[in-house]
């Protein structure tokens, strides 16, 4: 990114229900684990439901495959593809 | 850190970073529930809040004692074998988090004394007087050259004492009014210390959002400025509704003494630094690029010697003293002299932030306490269940308790450290990304730290204008400001913090996690 560019980017009103694409790969943090294999990351009000992960993975920062995703319930489906980062506090 | 790639499987090692046994138990277990791992921090915030805020004494060793006093009454709470808390001091100060902060303020504070050593401050004063400007416009232009010093050497607080030495008196000889003219001072000092790559609050802020440093300050731009451009007009009608003292007098004999336009080279200093940060070189190589290039404006322009920027002071019996006595960076002293050591400005400016450098150390080591003790997360899941219930919400509870917690301790580098932790966990709950957290921290962190009687740089002003009147002698005791008097009047401040509950409601400048990728993050 240019540092001019770097300035100007985020100059925007951003939803509090950002959209996902299905088909796109992810990087996110779990917020919650829910049961049998699912959980759940909040991308600000957007709930991403997150199949095949463990409950040792909330708050870990994971990628996941976006396979759908519905607008109007700004509610989205994928699958857990790794691990790729800590929580800046590994607490 | 934070970015520690694993295999594709995620097989990632998790068991003993947890902050538990495994079991949903804590990691470590205190008498009186969970709550009491929370003992050593909370200990240091009320040694601080007593100690800062209504004892006024702003000592950051103090804040290290109190802090260390709590981590030692915090043991005997632990039930079974202490070792596990002892090992939790240790794991906490060995997080990247601290050592990183650390490192990165040497690198800043050798850069800001060496450019102040070569009279950047004199060139803001030589160009303040070329501009000439009257009674109305002066506080408005020194918030702007003050804003302009702290950006570029980072200290709010090194800019306040400059400024209240020479641009105050000037300005209240102008018909500028005191007070006025002392909240135009400290809204400079908040948009450098905000803004600045090499301020200490910016780096604090983020490290521990987990964010680049030059990412931090090309986003945090657009905040700082449309509160400068209200703020700059607002100086200009307050100062036009306020009047001066009446004084007859001329400001530019204050001026004359000062000013030397050859200081302002050191623009390019600044901005080598900021160009460098900000277009993603390390922040240590960018801060090295500035400090190299203010040693050599410094040296090619006369504005400083070689002993002004590193000289060893050696005894005249020293064995190879005498001998050397050529290099330009070695003075040997007379017999009997007291004055042998190291000095310059390379040592004063990283000896400035030796305190802080423990401090920090150990408040990440009680924060680390309270993850492993559990009371972390219980205050987590109130604030989940209570306060951040959805993303709007929990920026403004970002937003609230920064704010609130520079607000009653003084020293705002301390308190920022403090609260990091959880920004941090609130914002990632929501996959805010690391800029946008760090924004939202070190905007309260800088703001409130020049707007109250009790804050750092509002009583560093209070204490330099002390001096005014052995200097100046139509500069009476009655023209000092009364501190409180100034509170309404730090524009920048409450319009920052102002711009961040606007933003938080409305969405402005908002970045989730999936906006940008973190690979710039690693750069730290």
């Amino acid at each position: 990114m240019s540092m001019l560019s770097s300035y100007f980017k985020g100059w925007q009103f951003r939803s509090t229900t950002p959209s996902l694409e299905p088909g796109s790969e992810v990087n996110v943090f779990l917020s919650e684990y829910e049961t049998d294999g699912v959980g759940v990351a909040n991308i600000g009000d957007t709930k991403l439901r997150v199949d095949g992960v463990k409950p040792a993975h909330v708050e870990k920062r994971i990628r996941v495959a976006v396979t759908s995703f519905d607008e109007t319930e700004s509610v989205g489906h994928g699958e857990f593809r790794g691990v790729v980062g800590e929580s800046s506090y590994t607490g | 850190m934070g970015t520690n790639d694993t295999d594709p499987d995620g097989g990632f090692d998790v068991g003993p970073d947890d902050g538990d046994d495994g079991n949903g138990e804590p990691a470590l277990e205190f008498y009186g529930g969970r709550g009491m791992s929370a003992f050593p921090l909370a200990f240091f915030i009320v040694w601080a809040i007593l100690q800062t805020a209504l004892w006024r004494i702003a000592d950051t060793t103090g804040l290290t004692v109190g802090m260390l006093i709590g981590l030692i009454v915090g043991m005997f709470f632990v039930k079974g074998s202490w070792t596990g808390y002892a090992n939790t001091i240790f794991e906490g100060m060995t997080q990247p988090v601290a050592v990183t902060a650390v490192v990165a303020w040497m690198w800043a504070g050798m850069f800001a004394e060496t450019m102040q050593t070569g009279g950047f401050v004199d060139g803001l004063v030589w160009l303040a007087d070329a501009v000439g400007v009257g009674a109305v416009m002066f506080p408005a232009l020194s918030f702007v050259l003050a804003a302009l010093l702290a950006t570029g050497i980072g200290t709010g607080y090194g800019t306040v004492i400059a400024f209240v030495v020479l641009f105050f008196p000037a300005g209240v000889l102008l018909g500028a009014n005191p007070v006025i003219m002392f909240a135009a001072i400290l809204s400079g000092a908040i948009f450098g210390d905000n803004l600045a790559p090499v301020s200490d609050t910016t780096i604090v802020s983020a490290v521990t959002q987990d964010s680049d440093i030059g990412g931090v300050v090309a986003t945090r731009f657009k905040y700082a400025l449309i509160a400068a451009v209200i703020a700059f007009p607002a100086y200009i009608v307050a100062s036009s509704m306020m009047p001066g003292l009446g004084i007859e007098g001329d400001a530019r004999e204050i001026f004359l003494e000062a000013a030397d336009p050859v200081g302002l080279i050191h623009l390019l200093s600044m901005g080598i630094v900021i160009g460098a940060a900000v277009s993603g070189r390390h922040i240590v190589e960018a801060i090295s690029w500035g400090i190299v290039a203010a040693v050599a404006f410094n040296l090619a322009f006369g504005l400083a010697a070689i002993q002004d920027i590193l000289v060893f002071r050696a005894p005249a019996d020293g064995p190879l003293a005498e001998p050397l006595s050529f290099l330009p960076f070695l003075e040997v002293l007379e017999p009997g002299s007291d004055a042998v050591g190291v000095g310059g400005s390379l040592l004063e400016g990283i000896a400035g932030f030796f305190e802080l450098a423990i401090l920090i150390l150990f408040i990440i080591a009680g924060a680390q306490i309270m993850i492993r003790g559990g009371a972390f997360d219980a205050i987590l899941s109130f604030t989940f269940d209570r306060l951040a219930t959805n993303v709007r919400n929990a920026e403004l509870t970002m937003v609230g308790s920064s704010a609130f917690i520079n607000a009653i301790i003084t020293i705002n580098t301390a308190a920022e450290i403090a609260i990091g932790p959880y920004i941090s966990k609130l914002g990632e709950r929501f996959n805010i990304n690391g800029y946008r957290r760090a924004n939202i921290l070190d905007a309260n962190t800088a703001a409130l730290g020049y707007i109250f009687p009790w804050s750092g740089g509002v009583l560093v002003g209070f204490e330099a204008m002390q001096g005014l009147p052995d200097e100046y002698g139509w500069f009476e005791q009655g023209m000092i400001v009364n501190p409180v008097e100034v509170v309404p009047f730090v524009f920048q401040g409450w319009l920052l913090v102002a711009v961040f509950v606007v933003a938080a409601i409305t969405g402005f400048g908002r970045e989730y996690v999936i906006d940008r990728e973190s690979d710039e993050v690693a750069r730290i």
